[in-house]
């Protein structure tokens, strides 16, 4: 029947019901879709700035709160500059959501290492939350997070006021490549929080998402430590557009991002063409 | 019409019922309204309604329960459920069960009351075309072409046929080609790309804001009562090959299914070939066995029709019905064989030097380093035309502009466009990482994706070898010779 089919090209409305500047040209926005709108850590959803048009984000909260949804975005491009100028009390379109996120099935019983670089934070913030949330089902969490500089840490407060006092089954790792005045922290790249790793890898999970070359250099550290690569997950930027395996321009290998992704077991893509770039 | 349409609202909220009951009677409705969900279906039985109104969550039977059973004893009764817990999820299950809307609460009344005459306005649209199957036997007749074009032009309210213009066939209107002038049912394949059909350059796709998961409108489906005629089996192929595409998966392209299901396709036997023909390569005869609704021959005495499905096969019933078809002898089936021998000869023929003996994918896949690409690429003009008149391309982008129909300010449609791998930014990412910056990696892509990931993922290559992206290229690229230095011979 062609009545009664859904279109996966229409958005539903969501409104925006906060915006939180968290760098310099990063901010959160906390949205509320007018339909309730489940997903799992690590899908993506596409964003309708109205009259713009659309782009594709993870969302940085929690799978677990169904009643809204919030979405971490840096201001890089036509869309995310309009997003950025949208106030509370607007609106915007959401589809999705789209693609197979983190396996959490697979992580219970692992220690968990989460490597972040820059805005690859967002993502991994929803996956810190979901697990969390179930946190007796994880051996321990490492979060390794490495920034720019201290003024580009996301999500600062709360990972200084908040994660780090949450459990002591969890330990932070945080460093930027250049310090400043009031920085006390590591500086260097995110690999480096990498080097004296306390952890039985062959029961461990490793989770990366960053920048292309950051996920690279990160992944090949991941791999000299021993890490098998089944064990790593990446969670691949591409230019997701249509969200339903179809518009092509997501293509990594034989795969679709947005369909098959964005999150991948580096085993899955490892030869894979272009899957740095 | 719809003024005197019967409603029945099913809500375990007075207040609701009472809104409702009193936003339709305003437009001319006759409401009745019910608190619980088994008494709604009684009255559902003892009389029918042209539209049910339901709550979704309710004690005892809920709006599931009353959709699923309303449609069973009453199937042209139009159901719209009403929700306060609307998610994606339970749209998806409504609408799969029947439902013509799905309207979350709170609502405005105009939102209701457009709800109901979309739903039953929606009604009495077009008949839709049920599934297709294939028919156990296969019916084939012989029919006049004069005869034959008569039968065509009742079959649909747009009936496209191949007609000879200054550049090769083109698939035209049937009321639009000069009188007395003969269809052309043998020829190659023609100039257009048969996807424009179903996948046009440029489509409307959604209209927004909305905000509840919405289903299309009837205005976009609508005036799609067509029949494409003199389709060759290149073509065929990626047609076959693009349903794979958009109507298999979690999510079907509605926009693709309308096109597909309100349009008949008549294929015709190639007569070819010209010097860029290659369907033999890609393992395709220039003929079809399967997939079409009919399927033309010429031969000496008329033509010889083959219905291919259901909907095929009840055409040439009714004409045969009418006296118009003949039976067909055995001596015209095989002179029907033959002459496709021979066009497949011809093909084979003209092709022969560029026969590989390894299979494309492990030609293209070991082949993935060759300087090949880089030598390839200087000819290359990035043009984007080979991707253009692909019958298998059908890369889009989408894009967003005020809707041009109605005067509602702040009202958007989405449009989905061709778009080409071919062009530079086609993968680039907004932060500015592009997987396919040279030229180089864009033209390998196209080999690529065509001749291993699309063979891994539908079991066909993504090329049908029909010519046209050899016959448009400006750099002037032969992809037979591509794929044939990749084998090592010398071009």
């Amino acid at each position: 029947m062609t009545t009664g089919l859904m279109n996966p090209y229409q958005p539903i409305k969501a409104e925006i019901k906060g915006v939180f500047p968290e760098t310099s040209n990063i901010k959160t926005f906390v949205l509320r879709p007018r339909v309730l709108f489940p997903f799992e850590t690590g899908q993506f959803v596409e964003l309708t700035v109205p009259g713009v048009g659309e782009a594709p984000f993870t969302p940085s909260s929690s799978p677990e709160i169904e009643e809204k949804m919030e979405v971490t975005v840096m201001k890089v491009g036509v869309m995310t500059s309009a997003l950025h100028e949208m106030k509370p009390g607007e609106w915007v379109g959401l589809r999705g959501p789209f693609g197979r996120g983190y396996p959490l099935t697979d992580f219970v019983r692992k220690e968990i290492v989460i490597v972040g670089g820059g805005v690859g934070l967002a993502p991994l913030r929803s996956l810190f939350l979901a697990l969390v949330h179930r946190l007796e089902d994880y051996e321990r969490i490492v979060f390794c997070y490495g920034a720019r500089s201290p003024s580009d840490i996301l999500y600062k407060n709360a990972i200084l006021n908040e994660w780090l006092k949450l459990d002591p089954r969890m330990s932070f790792r945080i460093t930027v490549d250049k310090g400043d005045d009031g920085w006390k922290g590591n500086v260097g790249l995110v690999t480096t929080t990498l080097d004296d790793l306390d952890i039985n890898i062959p029961n461990s999970i490793a989770v990366v998402c960053g920048p292309p070359v950051m996920m690279k250099f990160s992944t090949f550290k991941l791999i000299d430590l021993g890490y098998r690569p089944e064990q790593i997950y990446l969670s691949m930027e591409k230019n997701m557009s249509c969200g339903i395996g179809k518009c092509g321009h997501c293509q990594l290998g034989k795969y679709y991002v947005c369909k098959d992704g964005p999150v991948f077991s580096y085993d899955q893509i490892k030869d894979a063409r272009e899957i740095w770039d | 019409m719809v003024s005197e349409a019967n409603v029945l609202v099913i809500d375990d909220e007075q207040t609701v019922c009472d809104s409702c009951e009193r936003i339709l009677s305003e437009k001319g409705y006759a409401v009745r309204t019910s608190l619980d969900g088994e008494e709604g279906l009684k009255h559902i039985e003892k009389e029918p309604f042209d539209l049910v109104i339901v709550d979704l969550r309710m004690p005892g039977t809920d709006g599931i329960g009353v959709l699923r059973r309303a449609r069973e004893r009453r199937p042209e009764t139009v159901v719209i459920v009403i929700t306060g817990y609307a998610s994606v999820a339970s749209a998806v299950e409504v609408m799969k069960l029947g439902a013509a809307d799905y309207l979350p609460k709170p609502f405005t009344p105009d939102e209701l009351s457009s709800a109901a005459a979309k739903s039953l306005e929606r009604r009495i649209g077009p008949a839709v075309v049920e599934e297709e199957e294939l028919i156990g036997e296969k019916l084939t007749v012989l029919i006049e072409p004069a005869e034959f074009r008569k039968m065509l032009m009742e079959l649909g309210r747009y009936v496209y046929i191949p007609w000879r213009s200054a550049n090769g066939l083109r698939y035209s209107v049937a009321g639009s080609a000069p009188p007395g002038e003969e269809v052309i049912w043998g020829g190659i394949r023609p100039v257009d790309p048969l996807k424009s059909f179903f996948f046009e350059p440029r489509s409307r796709v959604a209209v927004y804001p909305s905000w509840r998961p919405e289903v299309l409108s009837p205005a976009d489906l609508a005036d799609l009562q067509r029949v494409i005629a003199g389709v060759k089996r290149c073509d065929l192929q990626a047609l076959n090959l693009l349903d794979k595409i958009f109507l298999e998966g979690d999510f079907i392209d509605p926009v693709y299914k309308a096109a597909r299901e309100n349009t008949l396709v008549v294929t015709a036997d190639c007569s070819g070939p010209t010097s860029s023909c290659s369907c033999v390569l890609m393992g395709l005869d220039p003929f079809c066995e399967e997939g079409f609704d009919l399927n033309v021959s010429e031969v000496s005495d008329g033509l010889v029709i083959e219905a291919g499905s259901r909907r095929g096969k009840q055409a040439i019933e009714a004409y045969h019905a009418k006296a118009w078809t003949k039976e067909v002898e055995t001596f015209h089936l095989e002179e029907r064989e033959e002459r496709r021998r021979q066009v497949r000869e011809a093909i084979v023929q003209m092709n022969g030097d560029f026969l590989p003996e390894e299979p494309y994918e492990a030609l293209v896949q070991e082949g993935s380093d060759s300087p090949l690409w880089e030598k390839c690429a200087e000819a290359c003009v990035g043009c984007a035309a080979c991707t253009q008149v692909c019958p298998t391309c059908h890369c889009f982008f989408l894009y967003d502009q005020p809707e041009r129909e109605s005067k509602v300010k702040g009202r958007y449609e989405r449009i989905r466009a061709w778009d080409s791998c071919q062009y530079a930014a086609f993968a680039r990412v907004a932060g500015g990482a592009n997987p396919r910056k040279s030229r180089e990696a864009r033209f390998r892509h196209r080999y690529i994706h065509k001749l291993v990931d699309m063979k891994e993922a539908h079991g066909v290559y993504g090329c049908t070898g029909c010519g046209r992206c050899i016959d448009v290229c400006m750099g002037r690229i032969d992809m037979r010779e591509v794929i044939w230095e990749l084998s090592g011979v010398e071009v």
